[in-house]
């Protein structure tokens, strides 16, 4: 290193000015310019590694990535003491987003200047968003000592202190730059924002006297203007002092905007109410605030619905008679997934659908209306159209699937037209496990208003339930752009969680694990484009100091992946990974053979086409490519980040043949592990991580996922088969294998669940005894004993007596065990899946295979008649 | 339903709410830059269980005035019929970039409500006096909508949706006291001299107001302009 030091030439001063030369032309993007100047320079100076990685840097820049690296790091080899080729490195890293690298390049380019004011900014970003915060507020100080004039390093300073937790010294930082900052304009709404994160610190700080009086001084000096902002901490802060002002502060706020359930909750808390636990002492009190409010403001609907979760007896069924029958006279389509949470309380379901058969009985004879009500004479057809809407969803939630098939049929041959009765319909038909039958109803309700997305997403949903995955696609087609190379892609770029996950599912049930395996990795992808979506926003937000949304975003992203479709598609995957680790013939699946079963041949012939398409495009513009090629290169900025690679494995055959892939999985459950502390995990999660855990061979960690389910869910299944698993397991591990220490803490954390003594035989029977009414356990005890190596007659027989009257068995179970039979080579299945036809008498999952061919068809359905009718 | 101010944590269930209704919208970086540069305007709708079932999100713009047919200029230019190809002046408003409520949320006035308070957002911590929006000509139920919160439709835009529909322009103007309207600097119009020269007939050109059209603009597209994002340009070399 040293003898290349030694080499550095020095820039005699005509190739001095052709160096700022070059890098002021980079600034300005004079791309083409700057590398013959960098040309110039190395013709004389071929060696001189600045001049190199600035030249690597613009060969990047337009498009020739890997020699323009390949420069920039041998011009790091030929100069480590200078930091232009670190921080060039450092550009190309954070274009390739590998933040990671970014950080170290920077930080080996503080080494060689550590006053470099650019590398420290950046450095900065860095470190927020890589969630180093120790370490940025040392940066951050240094860089205020370099450049205190500027308020935004001042600020900077202060996010730092407060992300890293020192909320005193963020609000010593804040108070110092309030000091010295000389006028502002009035009314900036960036400068309001910053006020109000000033506050926020105090309010953290739990200073809640100063944060008002800091509140109300600059509220009243036209300093802060986000008036919503402003009255919500004004409100929350008098109440914390119990303050008089506060249940006129709430007022205030509910007059704004009354239909905002916290304004309300905020008021009640003023008065010593806690809305979510209210107790019969307080009822009463919180049903008259409730009330005034109604009165007071009529159009609100958030003081009725909450004083509806308050009241009991003859209050409630005089509220709710109000409620239901005006949103019924409306026509609120959502009014029955609004009341829904009441049916926790089997009372108030009670009353509820007692309130709406008379409702509907009196719009059934309308002959003859009392003279009063002549004005709603008119409404009344459609109003008996709502009851009976809503009684179906109330028979259809509380499982009474027939009662609610026979409602809609009474509304639909009231009103053909209206896609809210087929949709309610389709989600019946969905719940008895007819997905064919729910996919043919959604697709008469999106015939019936063809301009509606919400009813083509809907319809394509449950198309993807049914398998129909090319047919869905069609349907989604209709919105996506027409330019896209397929309707997936498309719903792919533009982040739809809910496309990806149920296509990835609908390849998960048919078996075709290395396309469902595909589509969960898009929606890990799409995560990692929301992770990345914050990074422009730690320059940007600092200097604008928009700082209380700023924050929270921070917090946001850090919790992003406990969202729903993230944890569903992780835990998917990893399942995936396990059962490929599992058996490696399943790597080679039915993918290729079986990927178009669900299409018709016209969708196979477009496929094709579209195929050959995709096979020319690529070559044609080679052709023109080479013409072109060098005249592109030269002109355009093709930035820092990498041109998104043209995905060559769409199936994902290449992908599920990885090496590794419990790692795999592992990686994918890692973020999950965050949630841990928030408590958000469910048995599957957990179940999971054991899998993956245990296959591992890290049986510390298993056998905490296991214990976690456990403390969850004692005596789920899941948990209990994998009791059994690692009980066996650890029968079978021996010292050398496994540590002492490891194993001893094993055998401890198995004897609370699985006392010594009892065998493991015994265990699995007393737990098939205990839950001998409930279809999963029964499952469960199945599972057990197939790991237990029982004789396979005993396995289908315990499968076989959930089937047995009293057994609480859901559809989703059956279908599992009908799996599961599949899976040990029963030759029982087949008798099981006719026994399960007999039971659920609405499904067609347990049909036939021909059977389910021929519904698959039927549910593409033609236009349905009903249509014309309409027109007529 | 709960209506509320947006947080960047409804980002994900405004994005699916928007995606599943709207024939075109955008990527969760545009909804983020949105939120994050006007967090005052923006509000959400949520059902009981925390779902997002309706939003709306506005913006502010610095409007390019290029013709004003009110003054005296304006009429000299619709008598030669040509319009200068730059602005000759900038005016702040605030623009209903999106807003949208779930189909099975509707006919409860969701969407009344979360205008009413956005616009009043707009005036309270902007100081600004116009609203606009644009509509598609065949939505005659959120024309309606508009028309009752008290938008004037002014001008129509042929293909402004991908998709080929017209768009049509709609404004309204609330009050502000004097004492109360923003003060901060507007961009700097052209130099007259540059535009003087440059006239273009007026029936090729048109007004476009409001950000790029949804749709064409991905996960990458900014309200903000680059430079704005990241202070100016990066500099490498020795320190200026």
């Amino acid at each position: 290193m040293s003898k290349a030091q030694a080499e550095q030439p020095v820039l005699a001063n005509k190739e001095a000015k052709l160096f700022r030369e070059l890098l002021s032309h980079y600034e300005e993007k004079h791309l083409t310019k700057g590398r013959k100047t960098a040309d110039q320079i190395l013709k004389k100076h071929p060696n001189h590694g600045e001049t190199l990685a600035m030249k690597g840097l613009i060969l990047v820049h337009l498009g020739q990535r890997e020699e323009g690296k390949k420069m920039v790091k041998q011009g790091a080899m030929l100069n480590m003491k200078s930091h232009i080729p670190w921080h060039v490195q450092a550009l190309i890293h954070k274009g390739e987003k590998d933040y990671d690298g970014a950080l170290r390049a920077y930080k080996n380019g503080l080494k060689a200047d550590k006053d470099n004011i650019n590398i420290l900014r950046d450095a900065c970003f860095l470190l927020t968003h890589l969630r180093k915060y120790d370490e940025l507020v040392e940066y951050r100080h240094r860089f205020l000592q370099l450049r205190p004039v500027n308020r935004t390093h001042w600020i900077g300073l202060a996010v730092a202190h407060h992300l890293n937790g020192n909320l005193a010294e963020a609000k010593n930082i804040l108070e110092w730059y309030d000091k010295f900052l000389k006028s502002t304009p009035d009314y900036d709404a960036d400068n309001s924002e910053r006020l109000l994160y000033h506050v926020r610190v105090l309010e953290e700080l739990g200073e809640n006297t100063e944060a008002l009086a800091f509140l109300d001084k600059y509220a009243q000096s036209r300093y802060i203007v986000h008036r919503t902002s402003t009255m919500e901490y004004r409100a929350r802060l008098t109440t914390k002092l119990k303050s008089s002002d506060a249940p006129d502060a709430w007022r205030v706020l509910i007059e704004q905007n009354s239909d905002c359930w916290d304004y309300y909750k905020g008021f009640l808390s003023v008065e010593s109410i806690d809305y979510d636990s209210i107790t019969d002492e307080n009822r009463a009190a919180a049903l008259k605030h409730l009330n005034n409010f109604s009165q007071q403001y009529p159009r609100a609907t958030a003081p009725r619905r909450m004083a509806l979760s308050v009241a009991t007896g003859d209050d409630f069924t005089n509220l709710a008679t109000a409620y239901l029958s005006s949103n019924i006279q409306k026509g609120v389509p959502s009014l029955f997934v609004d009341v829904k949470p009441l049916y926790t309380d089997p009372a108030k379901a009670q009353s509820i659908q007692s309130i709406v058969e008379k409702l509907l009985e009196a719009h059934n004879t309308p002959p003859a209306p009392p003279p009063a009500e002549n004005g709603s004479a008119s409404a009344e057809p459609t109003a008996r159209l709502w009851a009976l809407y809503f009684l179906a969803q109330h028979h259809s939630h509380l499982g009474a699937y027939s009662t609610a098939l026979e409602l809609l049929d009474a509304a639909m041959a009231h009103t053909p037209t209206l896609p809210e009765l087929y949709m309610a319909r389709a989600r019946v038909l969905k719940r008895v496990g007819d997905p064919y039958g729910a996919a043919r109803v959604m697709n008469e309700a999106r015939l019936l208003d063809g301009q509606d997305r919400y009813l083509n997403t809907k319809c394509g949903k449950y198309r993807l339930r049914a398998g129909l995955v090319s047919e869905a696609g069609e349907v989604f087609g209709m919105f996506t752009k027409k330019d896209a190379v397929s309707p997936g892609a498309d719903l792919e770029e533009m982040q739809s969680l809910l496309y990806l996950r149920e296509e990835g599912d609908a390849h998960y049930r048919a078996g075709r694990l290395s396309q469902a395996l595909k589509k969960y990795y898009a929606v890990s992808n799409v995560f990692d484009q929301v992770e990345n979506d914050q990074y422009d926003f730690h320059p940007y937000s600092l200097r604008r100091t928009l700082l209380n949304v700023y924050v929270n975003t921070l917090k946001w992203e850090d919790s992003v992946r406990s969202h729903p479709a993230y944890r569903h598609a992780a835990v998917s995957a990893a399942r995936i990974w396990v059962s490929v680790y599992d058996d490696p013939k399943l790597a080679e699946g039915p993918a290729a053979s079986d990927s178009a079963t669900s299409g018709s041949d016209s969708v196979k012939k477009a496929k094709s086409k579209a195929a050959k398409k995709a096979a020319q495009t690529p070559a044609a513009t080679e052709k023109n490519g080479t013409a072109n090629a060098q005249q592109q290169n030269t002109n355009e900025d093709k930035g820092l980040e990498p041109p998104q690679a043209k995905d060559e494995d769409p199936e994902g055959a290449r992908l599920i043949r990885e090496e590794r892939p419990l790692e795999r999985a592992q990686k994918l459950l890692a973020p999950l592990w965050a949630d841990v502390a928030r408590g958000v995990w469910d048995v599957e999660t957990c179940a999971v991580a054991y899998d993956v855990a245990v296959r591992r061979e890290r049986y510390l960690e298993a056998a905490r996922a296991l214990a976690r389910a456990r403390s969850i869910d004692a005596e789920h299944p899941e948990v209990h088969v994998r009791t059994v698993e690692l009980k066996l397991k650890v029968q079978s591990l021996s010292a050398p294998a496994v540590s002492e220490t490891a194993l001893a803490a094993l055998v401890e954390s198995l004897a609370t669940a699985l006392p010594d003594e009892l065998s493991l035989e015994t265990f699995n029977s007393q737990y098939l005894q205990r839950h001998a009414a409930d279809g999963g356990a029964v499952l469960g005890a199945a599972r057990a004993a197939r790991v237990l190596q029982a004789p396979l007659a005993e396995v289908e027989e315990t499968v076989f007596s959930a089937l047995q009257d009293g057994v609480a068995l859901k559809i989703e179970t059956a279908l599992a065990a009908l799996a599961f039979l599949r899976s040990i080579e029963s030759s029982r299945a087949d008798e099981f899946r006719a026994a399960c036809d007999a039971r659920f008498e609405l499904a067609t999952v347990f049909k036939a295979p021909e059977e389910l061919e021929r519904l698959r068809k039927e549910s593409l359905g033609e236009p349905v008649e009903v249509k014309e009718e309409t027109l007529e | 339903m709960n209506i509320r101010l947006a947080e960047p944590k409804d980002l994900l269930g405004i994005q699916a709410c928007g995606f599943h209704n709207l024939p075109e919208t955008y990527g969760s970086k545009y909804w983020l830059t949105t939120l994050v540069r006007w967090p005052q305007l923006s509000f959400v709708a949520e059902d009981q269980r925390g779902k997002i079932v309706g939003y709306v999100f506005t913006i502010i713009e610095d409007l390019p005035i290029i013709y004003e047919p009110s003054t005296q200029l304006g009429k000299l230019f619709d008598r030669w019929h040509v319009r200068p190809r730059r602005p000759t002046n900038y005016k702040r408003i605030g623009y209903v970039n999106s807003i949208s409520v779930l189909r099975s949320h509707r006919r409860m006035g969701i969407a009344r409500k979360l205008m009413g308070l956005s616009i009043k957002a707009v005036v309270e911590s902007y100081g600004l006096r116009e609203v606009y929006l644009t509509v598609r000509k065949s939505n005659r139920a959120a024309r309606s909508l508009y028309q009752s919160l008290g938008f004037v439709a002014y001008d129509e835009e042929l293909r402004y949706y991908n998709d080929g529909e017209t768009g049509i322009h709609m404004k309204v103007t609330r009050k502000v006291p004097p004492e109360r309207r923003s003060t901060l600097p507007l961009p700097e119009p052209t130099p007259r001299k540059s535009w003087q020269s440059k006239m273009i007939p007026n029936f090729h050109w048109k007004t476009r107001i409001g950000p790029p059209k949804p749709g064409l603009i991905k996960r990458r597209a900014t309200t903000i302009h680059q430079a704005e994002w990241m202070g100016g340009t990066v500099k490498i070399g020795p320190l200026s």
